[in-house]
């Protein structure tokens, strides 16, 4: 994974003396909230419901076991012992005080880490498959291109006041497991007729009050030309995208508005200024770059193995865990392993210190050092030996961590919600635990098979529930939360957005609702291989809202 | 009111020393708009055109109009919008304009890095603790730059390429980085990248 | 009956303004507005913590009383001044000061 140089070092030192220098001129009352909330916004530093909350950036969701054990440090150090790691594989620390966030910062530099851009109006962090550089079906690593991205967005000085928010994401494979068709820019590796590989550009999509599916912008772009289409697109947006109306703000309402063919003419007349200047990228530096996301170093390993063979054979809740939660390697002998923190009446995607502990002595001693979050709110130890996944699960399992649940119904991504967020209108923490009790049981689930389940407190989707098989919704209503259900959503590669299916279900009604809406799949489904998503493309709506809202 | 001039140091830094000049007023009683420019007959006699810019005008338009300009204000009416960036660095980077760009309106102290990189020359400073800040202890942005703009001198890319030349490589690569306050550009020679 | 919280400035812990013109965590010692005077005038104090850097974003929010327990009608403002829900460890819930109005 990348280190940082001595550049690198200097930037990020010398950004969080600005930002202490802010801080001060904040608090002696030389700049004011309006003045100062933004330069806040740009490191990180959210005000939320009970205290400040620090979302603190992973890049495309990578990180060693060294930096894992100071987010714990940091989780004990500076919070209440504990983090939450979110939907763009971030993690954020809910309790934090202002006064301390320059020191934190600076821990934070010491491991080469940062909340740079982690939030206003400006580029984000950005995502990428996570399991990138381990899965079999990958046609490159898509992380050194994001980590492109991420030097070049770094304090852009043009794009530091943008309409709104920018998300990019990066995939290698055809497989899409970030998302990118809902972001404002989507980068997919493919190969061309000439068998060379570039990037295929999306661009406009999003979730929020008005989703949408990107739309294709390019179907090849040179690897060397990625920064100048991409600077292209950002520079179209910021002098054409809406400043009048914070909800129609997104590249996604100006794609939307103007139309893709006369967004794509402006982008390839400014990427045509841009081409082959000093936005190409070096072969050099993408040598060096790609240098730090070789292979480590993997043994040469038979597929099988009589131990673990005979470990799955004797120990069923092993297999289970083993069958959800490990995705096949391009090595043999080797998995990527997910573990869904995710364990039953838990907050999903919260890790308390001694977990963020666990997690990274499991990474350094297992898979090469190196850990990876989801955008699923779940941490995956990218190689791991099959051999080595006995000690592995039950390290997990004494920790808490062990649930067996990773792509079923019970690995829930689920927003702060209300109980922690000043946007929000209902709580989605509480639903995601008792919906989680409510199916504990591990056969049912299985039964069940794959279903991705998502809640969001608000209409601004941090929960991505639009790309829920199942998405719940919470909204306000009197002052009463409700709950409402969309189905039929996917952020893969078979993009779509859920149809809202009815009126809202109060909270003590809306665990009822969605087991009715699984009992509904588990009846009409054609048998046991037909997924929930299958079921609800062949039959529709219909099926679902009689039972629901016994309407015809 | 206070107009705040900069200037660039040598190639490689991106500290700029802040030089305070008397006091005047920010925008001349000859600025004229984008309609007016274009409207100008060519026989005009020429005199110092300044030109005021607002945030919605298209900087691609004003193509060929430029030559009597020598201010060009550009307006910021919330620092958070930030379309004057890129119209600074069209001005710049697309229509060569080497006079003075000037960024006004709600102009702070931590934006200035960000407008210098993108190759305003002066700035009209209203807020006070801004002001107070310049004059006590000048402006220093950050010294490293990842990307380029219209005026940053090296990035961070092109230093560790700079780091690694080799003189047996015999392509060329050719990197102009302008010198404030936009005279002649200086050329850098970098072996292929 | 109206009170004003708001977030503390350094440390972004929710406070609420008080009869003597402080800031509390506790919301039971909140200042109880009954009147659109009074609320106007605990409005113009906090506007001026505001300037004095104090607290940020002063919010009025409805009460109801029991007792001696304040409690904010809005679901939001009532998360606030407890803490969160599915965290009764956490947040003002969890201080001494706090247990009388838990």
């Amino acid at each position: 994974m990348y280190r940082y140089d001595e550049f690198d070092h200097q930037f990020v030192r010398e950004r969080v003396e600005q930002f202490r220098d802010q801080v001060e001129r904040r608090l002696k009352g030389d700049l004011t909230e309006d003045q100062f909330k933004p330069l806040r916004l740009q490191n990180g530093l959210y005000l939320q419901l009970h205290a400040y909350m620090l979302r603190v950036a992973i890049p495309y969701g990578t990180l060693s076991s060294r930096q894992m054990h100071k987010l714990a440090d940091l989780s004990a150090k500076y919070d209440k012992g504990y983090g939450h790691f979110t939907t763009r594989q971030n993690i954020q620390y809910n309790w934090i005080s202002l006064a301390d966030t320059p020191a934190i910062l600076e821990e934070l530099a010491e491991v080469e880490m940062h909340a740079i851009q982690t939030s206003g109006n400006c580029i984000r962090n950005v995502t990428a498959d996570h399991l990138a550089g381990a899965s079999a079906d990958e046609i490159e690593d898509p992380r050194p291109y994001a980590e492109l991205i991420r030097q070049w967005s770094t304090l852009h000085p043009e794009f530091a006041f943008l309409p709104r928010k920018f998300k990019i994401a990066v995939v290698g494979s055809e497989k899409d497991r970030a998302a990118i068709r809902f972001h404002d820019i989507g980068l997919c590796l493919v190969k061309n007729d000439e068998d060379e590989v570039g990037f295929q550009v999306h661009v406009g999509g999003g979730m929020g009050r008005s989703p949408f599916v990107a739309h294709q912008i390019r179907d090849f772009l040179p690897k060397e030309d990625l920064l100048a289409y991409v600077e292209a697109i950002l520079r179209v947006y910021n002098q054409f995208g809406r400043r009048d109306n914070k909800y129609k703000a997104r590249v996604k309402i100006l794609v939307h508005e103007a139309g893709l063919d006369e967004i794509r003419a402006a982008v390839e007349a400014e990427y045509g200024h841009l081409q082959g200047g000093r936005l190409t990228i070096p072969r050099a530096e993408q040598d060096r770059i790609l240098a730090y996301f070789q292979d480590p170093e993997f043994e040469t390993l038979s597929d099988t193995d009589i131990a673990y063979e005979r470990a799955l054979q004797e120990n069923p809740d092993f297999a289970r865990w083993v069958k959800n939660n490990t995705h096949p390697h391009k090595k043999p002998g080797y998995v990527s392993a997910t573990i869904a923190l995710k364990s039953t009446g838990e907050a999903p995607g919260d890790a308390d210190t001694h977990q963020l502990h666990v997690l990274a002595d499991l990474g350094e001693r297992y898979s090469f050092d190196e850990l990876r979050v989801s955008h699923e709110q779940n941490v995956i130890l990218p190689h791991v030996r099959k051999i080595d996944l006995i000690e592995i699960w039950a390290t997990l399992v004494d920790a808490g961590m062990g649930a067996p649940v990773s792509g079923l119904i019970a690995d829930i991504i689920a927003c702060p919600g209300l109980d922690y967020c000043a946007l929000a209108n209902a709580r989605s923490i509480p639903v995601a635990q008792e919906i989680s009790q409510r199916f504990a049981n591990l056969e049912a689930q299985q039964d069940i098979g794959p279903l991705k389940l998502k809640i969001s407190g608000c209409i601004n989707a941090c929960g991505h529930h639009h790309v829920g098989h199942i998405g719940i919704l919470g909204v306000d209503r009197k002052n009463e939360e409700l709950y409402q259900i969309t189905l039929g959503g996917s952020g893969e590669e078979d993009a779509s957005i859920g149809t809202i299916i009815g009126p809202g279900f109060p909270a003590d009604k809306i665990t009822d609702a969605v087991e009715t809406t699984v009992g509904t799949y588990l009846d009409i489904r054609q048998d046991e291989n037909e997924t929930f998503l299958q079921t609800y493309r062949r039959v529709g709506a219909t099926p679902f809202k009689e039972r629901l809202y016994g309407t015809a | 009111m206070t107009i705040l001039r900069t200037f660039r140091t040598a190639l490689g830094g991106n500290r700029s020393d802040i030089k305070s000049i008397r006091q005047e007023t920010d925008t001349p009683a000859t600025a004229i708009d984008v309609d007016t420019l274009k409207n100008l007959k060519a026989g005009d006699t020429g005199r110092d055109l300044v030109l005021a810019l607002k945030p919605d005008d298209r900087v691609e338009e004003l193509s060929g109009l430029l030559e009597r300009v020598s201010l060009i204000t550009v307006d910021f009416p919330a620092y958070t919008d930030g379309r004057g960036y890129s119209q600074c660095y069209l001005l710049r980077e697309r229509l060569g304009f080497t006079g003075d760009v000037r960024a006004v309106g709600d102009i702070l102290l931590d934006q200035l890095d960000f407008y210098e990189r993108c190759g305003f020359s002066s700035y009209v400073v209203t807020d006070a603790p801004t002001i107070a800040r310049l004059e006590k202890a000048g402006h220093t942005g950050l010294s490293q730059t990842y990307q380029p703009s219209a005026n940053t001198g090296l990035t961070i890319i092109e230093k560790r390429i700079g780091r690694s030349l080799s003189s047996t490589d015999d392509s060329v690569l050719t990197v102009t980085v302008p010198k404030a306050p936009y005279d002649k550009p200086q050329e850098i020679q970098f072996s292929h990248f | 009956m109206k009170i004003v919280s708001a977030n503390r400035l350094l440390d972004g812990i929710v406070v609420y303004l008080t009869a003597q013109d402080t800031w509390s965590e506790d919301v039971t010692q909140a200042a109880i507005a009954e009147s659109d005077e009074e609320v106007k005038r605990l409005e113009g104090l906090a506007d001026q913590a505001v300037a004095d850097n104090l607290v940020v974003g002063p919010v009025v929010g409805a009460i109801n009383r029991d007792g001696a327990k304040v409690i904010p009608i809005r679901n939001m403002e009532r998360i606030r001044s407890l803490g969160p829900t599915i965290r009764p460890d956490l947040g003002k819930q969890a201080d001494t000061f706090r247990v009388s109005n838990a």
